[in-house]
């Protein structure tokens, strides 16, 4: 299940700092947000990968960061599509923004797995079950939790690629 | 003495305590018996010596004297007997009272245990209910909270506008749909046994079809059954609720408008008992293999795998009817071919 990346998906960002002033009114026609959207500047290039066993979650997670200038690397909807991903197929995430209650396996599992391949790996953990979190936390990871605004969303991502 | 030191309550198994307790009796017989033979005995030969010596040497003089000893020891060895039979039945008669008394002891320490063992498991459950509620309800909180936010966004066209709000709307349905289902398995898990009585299955499934079409308006679903009339199974009312939520899910799992779901069902034999065996085949996106082996139990033993319809299935058709359920591809080996949901009911008689 991977996710679209290319170039076009870019021209949807704006994040912190850019002016809002500047966007469209409240119901401009679609060739005209392409073309404000296109005359934004990519902020980020940053690859992230969405890994939650709830479509709506990856969809809206994904619409969120691609409006962040983020480019998304692939969706998955279970820790161990992700693994495979990863280590079968390649795929270089730069963050990784993963749930914690999947399916066949899940976040914590997964993480443990894909940290052992590269420690240097940036993983947040968007979980309703705060539970985990010192573990989540002892393993050098960002626990996020779920309900979370945009916001927060945004905030953890800038901290993950602080470190 | 040592009955009160060998018949110990505080031991646990059965078996050993009855063991325990007949050795006890068995010590007791034994010290009676012996003590009852040596006082025969030894009064019997003092009886002997005694009348001996006033044959011999008293003859004259004492003969009535030795009658009367002989007639008195004649008495007592006589009344000793009775004495003892007497002892030994009221010992019995205790030891009796004492094993009844056991065992009504016994069987209130097992009722105690179960009640807390079931006590328990129904706290484990309602815990994890709650826990994969708060979880499920948390995650559809958090898809309207972010489509809301992005519908507040002034960029966005008639289209992306209008699929944020669907999203939303979408996502309140499925909340209460949640809601009403984990109200639902509360009030299964909560009844301790059900009375079955034969039900006609088509009945069920004519009622259990209606609301999945009233609940999927804006779907085509397409029913095909395969059942004879006569087929009655063992349940209750609540059957219609297993039948709606295996169909809910067939159509809620198909994409697309169109869900075709065939539902059909023949006699088959498990061990002694026999079955109706139902099966409801769809043609949706399937289940992967690591799904399909928790996904009845998820609200009941796990916090992996599918929704709470699946778990109101198990909890009515495993653990009030005693039946069986299991969960298989259409075309065996793809997964993505859709699935066959197999549920085994027993017969009425």
């Amino acid at each position: 299940m991977r996710g679209g990346s290319s170039q076009q998906l870019l021209v949807y960002a704006y994040g912190p700092g850019v002016d809002r002033a500047k966007r469209a009114q409240d119901h401009p026609s679609e060739p005209a947000v392409e073309a404000q959207r296109s005359a934004r500047v990519a902020m980020q290039r940053k690859k992230i990968a969405i890994v939650d066993d709830e479509e709506s979650i990856r969809k809206v997670y994904s619409i969120i960061l691609k409006r962040l200038g983020y480019e998304i690397d692939f969706l998955a909807g279970d820790g161990d599509e992700c693994v495979r991903n990863v280590l079968e197929l390649n795929s270089l995430p730069d963050l990784i923004i993963m749930d914690y209650r999947m399916p066949a396996m899940d976040g914590l599992e997964a993480s443990a797995l894909l940290l052992r391949h590269n420690p240097e790996l940036r993983i947040i953990i968007a979980s309703a079950d705060d539970s985990i979190q010192p573990r989540v936390e002892s393993m050098g990871m960002i626990f996020l939790q779920k309900p979370f605004y945009s916001a927060a969303l945004s905030a953890a991502v800038g901290k993950a690629f602080s470190r | 003495m040592d009955e009160s030191k060998t018949v110990e309550p505080q031991k646990e198994d059965g078996r050993e305590l009855a063991t325990g307790q007949s050795r006890s009796l068995g010590i007791s017989d034994k010290n009676a018996v012996r003590a009852a033979v040596i006082f025969l005995i030894a009064g019997s030969s003092f009886q002997v010596l005694v009348f001996g010596g006033v044959l011999t040497k008293r003859a004259n003089v004492d003969g009535v004297f030795g009658l009367g000893l002989l007639g008195i020891s004649l008495v007592s060895v006589l009344a000793l007997g009775p004495y003892m039979i007497y002892q030994y039945r009221r010992k019995q008669r205790l030891e009796d009272a004492l094993r009844q008394e056991l065992s009504k002891e016994r069987a209130m320490v097992e009722r105690e245990q179960a009640a807390l063992a079931k006590e328990t498991r129904m706290r484990k459950r309602a815990e994890l209910l709650q826990d994969i509620l708060t979880h499920d309800m948390r995650n559809f909180i958090q898809i309207s909270t972010l489509n809301a936010e992005m519908l507040k966004q002034n960029d966005l066209t008639e289209t992306e506008r209008a699929r944020f709000a669907d999203e939303i709307l979408t996502n309140e349905g499925r909340s209460a749909l949640l809601v009403d289902r984990a109200k639902q398995l509360g009030r299964i898990l909560a009844v301790e046994a059900a009375d079955l009585v034969p039900v006609r299955l088509v009945d069920s499934l004519s009622r259990s079809m209606e609301t999945v079409s009233k609940s999927f308006a804006s779907r085509k679903i397409e029913f095909s059954i395969d059942v004879d009339d006569g087929v009655r199974v063992l349940a209750d009312d609540l059957l219609d609720e297993a039948l709606t939520n295996v169909l809910s899910n067939a159509v809620a799992y198909t994409d697309g408008v169109a869900a075709q779901i065939r539902v059909s069902a023949g006699p088959d034999q498990l061990g002694d008992e026999r079955y109706c065996k139902v099966s409801f085949t769809d043609h949706g996106k399937g289940m992967p293999d690591s799904l399909k082996q928790r996904a009845f139990t998820r609200y009941l033993e796990s916090s992996h795998g599918s929704g709470l319809g699946l778990s109101i299935v198990y909890a009515l058709v495993v653990e009030r009817y005693s039946g069986k359920l299991a969960i298989k591809d259409r075309v065996p080996g793809d997964h993505t071919k859709g699935t066959v949901v197999e549920m085994w009911l027993r017969s009425a008689p």
